[in-house]
């Protein structure tokens, strides 16, 4: 269970890249600000306070995050088709833009996502 | 029965010969130990592809992974070549080699099997389950998660348990061998990285951190020996 590596079937981006995904008939627009490792952390308390952090160290259960993650810039316009989606990168028409969004690299098969670099 | 024989034998001549060890071995009440229970002068965790010789403590102790070679070879020893931080203790006992850590899915495939018949070739194996917090001993501790254990091995030609069961932890390193009860995770142990470093946690205050486990369930189920 690597962090370092790429989920199969998922796309391959490179930072700068812009993904448009697939959700029903709907296509949306993210762009890729970095690749992540995500790793839960445990809350220690003393007391019932918060004293530190810890790295979880599961038993067999799998880390709660998988990676790799995905640091991205979402845009909030729909659009109806991937063409529109590309048009619109390429106008600079994506709409409102939420940066900060973390997604997992797996939840971008090939399948439903197309990469605009 | 005679290479459990002659393995008794050899462990007890090693009690009379080596003083030092033999303090060790007195602290093995029975053929397998939870490997935090072992002391790191007896730790001799070989790779399958080593000699079952002198060297190890572990080789005197085993009996049966002879009957396991011949009866389900996938089961004789493991891969030492997968990468040990890519699959966790549900991909050794299936000996699929990757990350299976849906507790879910692992109750269910574990309780797919049947009754354990005792029967030669069997593949058995040992679920466990539990509630699982992060503590030290002056009182700090995390939230409670679900978490699971799971072991297997191949029944013996003459119907016994194997006792050439190996474990692993997470993404940590291979132990064994030992036997099916015994990889049952303890109450309480040294709470460690989940890597293959394996390294011993401790809070930034240098306070150790241990692991607590309770509420335990346990499922054994035998399973085909796989092809």
């Amino acid at each position: 269970m690597s962090k370092l590596t790429f989920p199969p079937g998922a796309v391959r981006c490179l930072v700068g890249d812009h993904l448009i995904e697939r959700t029903d008939d709907r296509w949306r627009v993210f762009r890729v600000d970095d690749y992540v490792a995500v790793e839960r952390l445990l809350v220690l308390t003393r007391d019932g306070e918060p004293d530190e952090l810890i790295a979880e160290t599961p038993d067999g259960a799998a880390p709660r995050y998988a990676g790799p993650h995905l640091l991205l810039t979402a845009y909030s316009e729909r659009f109806e088709s991937s063409a529109a989606a590309r048009a619109a990168i390429t106008d600079q028409a994506l709409g409102e833009a939420q940066a900060g969004v973390c997604r997992a690299l797996s939840e971008f098969p090939a399948a439903t996502t197309e990469v605009v670099r | 029965m005679l290479q459990r024989s002659a393995g008794n034998h050899a462990v007890a001549r090693l009690m009379r010969q080596a003083k030092p060890q033999a303090e060790v071995l007195d602290e093995f009440p029975t053929d397998s130990v939870a490997p935090e229970a072992v002391p790191p002068e007896a730790r001799v965790l070989k790779g399958p592809d080593e000699p079952a010789e002198e060297a190890s403590l572990g080789r005197m102790l085993l009996r049966k992974e002879e009957d396991t070679k011949e009866l389900c070879p996938k089961y004789y020893r493991y891969d030492t070549k997968a990468d040990v931080a890519s699959y966790n203790c549900a991909g050794l006992a299936w000996r699929t080699y990757d990350y299976r850590g849906d507790l879910d899915a692992e109750r269910s495939a574990a309780n797919a099997g049947s009754a354990p018949a005792g029967k030669p070739g069997e593949v058995k194996h040992w679920f466990w389950e539990y509630d699982l917090r992060l503590e030290t001993d002056d009182g700090r501790k995390t939230e409670a998660s679900h978490d699971f254990h799971t072991v297997a091995g191949v029944v013996d030609k003459a119907g016994k348990d194997p006792d050439d069961v190996y474990t692993k932890n997470g993404a940590r390193p291979v132990f064994g061998p030992g036997t099916g009860p015994g990889s049952k995770p303890p109450a309480r142990d040294r709470a460690r990285s989940n890597d293959p470093s394996n390294k011993e946690m401790s809070t930034q205050d240098g306070a150790p951190l241990y692991k607590k486990r309770w509420n335990f369930k346990e499922v054994v189920k035998s399973h085909r020996c796989p092809s």
